[in-house]
């Protein structure tokens, strides 16, 4: 929804020479790198070495290839608890930023749009985010409300990115990714743990976690966390009015691997600048607002590991969150969603089959003056999926071949299916070879079918979008091809080219405009807007990722990422491939983790973000460091500073009736206390 | 930043993965490499009693019980000789039967039925690995564990005596043991 300008049509005959060259790059890069792999330097033969050696040898992190997603035909980034605390981000947004292929931008303290391989914006809707297996997306708009999901930074585990349609086995909404949190099993987190943060614009952060055990092999945690942020700047300077406050608390309680159930219930208070329009004087305000959104959640998920191999689980959580923008809209809706799964190996076929259902139920406010109104107020919805996957050995341990293809059916876009094929060769235990092709659909949201939101009022005349209910779902045909190499025993090398096709994308239409005396607003033309799919587009990337342990006490990791999407929707009246401008063609970041003796470490990270030609979003650079000292067993404290190079940059123009502001240097002391 | 320049950078960068860097080589392995290592000691410092080991041609078979704990890391073993025996590495689903194997490896993550398996287990002559926490200490062989960046080794040499196997002095010296039975000979 970012306008674009007539001045950017004269990019497209550079954008077309340049995409040959990028794709000549790409090219040659991956011709280096198999090179490259076939003159590695000769590895260590565990089986050579006598019992001594080994005892004496020293453990450097695991390659790339985490056990389970390294073996798998996909393009998987995983972020370890590690990675988390010796980046010293205080958020997940922050933590996501070295992901190759990713793109955050912060909007304002509370709010960041992220994306996977294109089409940022605060609306953001083609990916799937899920926490301990919970979907988290806001089915209003099919994005997601970073500011809802403020864990405990201490118990994630591990964050898992795939870039590139997960759509088979995640279903509707994984088209350009998925991004999966899984906080730590609860025998990881015994004991008692508080952490608190302070700095310029950190305003106070606590986080307190006790963990304890019972019975044969349960334990459980509980937690909870305050959150104050200072507000940030305006980019023609002055105070943004976007201070954040949260609230968060929740439990978790596993017996051994078998049966999970957890719970969490959060608030946050967030202040904001938004554009308010009106028929009557002074048509136009920027007005200070504060949101509320509220939520809880409980899930139960159970495990039978059965003795021939198989597994069963199901998964079942209740979900009910209330959003409250005053003056634009309110949000309540409560979820239920029932999920069970099976894997079983058949000779040479691993199989994974599962279905589920989810039922929703959204009651929508239109009471007062309000920007958006939802017709109907209250829907009740049902959705049914049912999913087949099968890996196939063609050669043992060399060649798989892994089909599949999900079928759901949602009250907005009727039936999808969604298939993929991907094929991964091993051709020795150093390197692996794959490629996919795969369908993923991104289904309607009531925005596009329900609502009508005022885009913009004047003297006797309004602009609204009006709901379609023939809106149909945004298509997507994508073909990845991908390399991983164990280079020596400690560089690995991760290397991933994709063309996407999309069809059927979103785009704006003006429906012809009709005159309004109703009584109530003054009279006024009244030009009603609608999402229809008539763009059609494609995206070249390539993501690169290496991770070097040089010695035990020093690792390095490099992320590139080039994107070129290219929209056209040439039976439009409005100009509509402004969405091909907001994202970066260029990201890449490296970090340095150091641990300078036993009780010190130092980590820094640098960020290059390209800029966007939409808003005119100038190209920046980011510095984080984090300085950590462990003064005991029991106490650390860490010295952070973020944005260390830049008093403040922004990293995204503003959204429809969204200001947005600058991201400050933010400099701030963490203690952590573990007892 | 103007395309020229990046196409420069790019290119860099394209260079700078593709070199072939070599790190100092002190003995810094992945995990599973080194766990890999030891698994084929095992195999070398552990003495089967007499006819319980494959016969002489027969290849002495690694089990690998609920899946590969070595991330891909003990396939080169296989067909390698230990104690002039070819090393055969098995796969097995957590239910199979492991009648053929003189070593099983037991994945972490079949801790609720490890109480099972020791039955079916009681009277061989099997060798039983595992990195599974409290392994050695409830009726398993060797455990693997790890303390801070080392790999060491726990050895239950009561179950070992059991099984009526002798793992040599050479291994006991370097492990950590539990258990009544004097280690070793």
């Amino acid at each position: 929804m970012t306008p674009s300008s007539p001045r950017l049509d004269a990019h497209a005959a550079r954008d077309q020479r340049w995409r040959k060259r990028a794709v000549l790059h790409i090219t040659t890069a991956l011709g280096l790198i198999i090179a490259a792999g076939d003159a590695s330097a000769a590895e260590v033969d565990p089986f050579l070495l006598s019992p001594e050696q080994l005892f004496d040898a020293t453990v450097v992190s695991a390659s790339r290839m985490p056990e389970r997603l390294g073996d798998t035909a996909a393009a998987a980034y995983i972020i370890t608890q590690e990675d988390i605390a010796r980046s010293g981000v205080t958020n997940i947004p922050d933590a996501l930023r070295i992901v190759p292929g990713v793109n955050v931008a912060q909007l304002a303290s509370h709010i960041w749009a992220i994306s996977i391989r294109g089409f940022n914006s605060f609306f953001a809707n083609k990916l799937l985010v899920m926490v301990d297996g919970r979907t988290v997306y806001n089915p209003v708009f099919g994005g997601v409300f970073w500011e809802a999901h403020d864990l405990v930074l201490e118990d994630i585990d591990r964050i898992e990115v795939i870039r590139g349609p997960g759509g088979t086995l995640w279903g509707a909404n994984a088209v350009n990714g998925v991004i999966n949190i899984i906080t730590k099993h609860t025998r990881d987190t015994q004991g008692s743990l508080v952490s608190a943060i302070y700095g310029n614009e950190e305003r106070g952060t606590a986080s307190a976690r006790h963990g304890g055990a019972f019975g044969e092999d349960g334990s459980y945690r509980i937690y909870a966390k305050v959150l104050k942020r200072d507000s940030s700047r305006q980019p023609a300077g002055g105070d943004a009015y976007d201070s954040w406050s949260s609230y968060r608390g929740g439990f978790r309680a596993d017996w051994g691997d078998r049966f999970t159930i957890q719970g969490d219930a959060f608030r946050t208070d967030a202040d904001y600048m938004r554009a308010d329009y009106s028929l009557l004087p002074p048509y136009l305000a920027v007005n200070q607002q504060n949101l509320r959104y509220t939520g809880a959640n409980l899930l139960g998920r159970w495990t039978d590991r059965r003795d021939d191999g198989s597994l069963l689980t199901v998964q079942a959580y209740l979900d009910w969150a209330r959003r409250d923008e005053p003056y634009n809209f309110i949000d309540d809706r409560l979820m239920f969603d029932l999920e069970a799964q099976y894997n079983m190996t058949l000779g040479r076929h691993e199989l994974v089959a599962g279905a589920g259902y989810r039922y929703s139920r959204a009651e929508e406010d239109n009471e007062g003056t309000r920007d958006i109104f939802f017709s109907p107020e209250e829907r009740h919805d049902s959705i049914y999926n049912a999913f087949l996957q099968d890996k196939i050995t063609l050669s043992p341990e060399r060649l798989f071949l892994t089909v599949g293809t999900k079928l759901e059916h949602n009250p907005f876009s009727g039936l999808e299916i969604q298939p993929n094929a991907r094929l991964l060769w091993q051709p020795d235990q150093t390197q692996a070879i794959w490629a996919a092709v795969s369908r993923a659909v991104r289904t309607p949201t009531p925005l596009e079918q329900d609502v009508q939101a005022t885009l913009g009022a004047g003297p006797g005349v309004q602009a609204a979008i009006v709901g379609n209910k023939n809106f149909d779902s945004e298509e997507l045909t994508a073909y990845e091809i991908g390399y991983r190499k164990q280079i020596t025993p400690t560089l690995s090398a991760d290397l991933t080219a994709f063309y996407n096709d999309y069809d059927r994308l979103s785009t704006l239409a003006l429906l012809t405009p009709y005159p309004v005396n109703n009584g109530i607003d003054p009279p006024h033309l009244f030009i009603p807007v609608e999402f229809q799919n008539e763009m059609t587009g494609e995206a070249l990337g390539l993501e690169a990722s290496v991770t070097w342990n040089v010695s035990a006490n020093l690792k390095l990791t490099a992320n590139y990422s080039y994107l070129h999407v290219s929209l056209r929707a040439d039976n439009s009246q409005l100009p509509q491939e402004g969405a091909q401008y907001t994202n970066p063609y260029h990201q890449a970041n490296i970090r340095a983790s150091w641990n300078i003796s036993d009780n010190w470490t130092l980590d820094t990270t640098g960020y290059f973000v390209d800029r966007l030609r939409a808003n005119d979003v100038g190209a920046y650079f980011r510095v984080d460091a984090n300085l950590g000292w462990r003064i005991n067993e029991r106490l650390r404290l860490n010295l952070i500073a973020q944005n260390l190079t830049d008093a403040a940059h922004r990293e995204m123009g503003p959204a429809t009736g969204l200001n947005a502001s600058e991201v400050q240097r933010s400099v701030f002391g963490r203690l952590t206390w573990e007892f | 930043m103007n395309r020229r320049r990046f196409s420069l950078i790019a290119s860099i960068v394209a260079a700078a993965i593709a070199l072939p860097v070599y790190a100092a080589e002190n003995l810094q392995l992945v995990e599973q490499q080194i766990k890999a290592g030891m698994l084929y000691n095992f195999l070398k410092y552990t003495e089967w009693p007499a006819g319980r080991m494959p016969a002489s041609g027969e290849p002495v078979v690694v089990c690998l019980l609920g899946g590969d704990p070595f991330g891909g890391h003990l396939r080169p073993m296989a067909g390698r000789t230990v104690n002039q025996q070819t090393i055969g590495v098995r796969t097995l689903p957590p239910g199979a039967e492991i009648q053929d194997c003189s070593l099983v490896v037991v994945h972490a993550d079949l801790q609720s039925s490890w109480p099972d398996m020791q039955r079916r287990l009681a009277g061989r002559s099997v060798l039983t690995v595992s990195d599974m926490p409290g392994f050695a200490s409830t009726g398993g062989m060797i455990e693997f564990t790890r303390t801070d960046n080392r790999i060491g080794v726990t050895i239950n040499t009561d179950s070992v005596t059991a099984a009526h196997l002798v793992v040599q002095d050479r291994l006991l010296r370097l492990a950590r043991t539990v258990g009544k039975t004097p280690p070793g000979r």
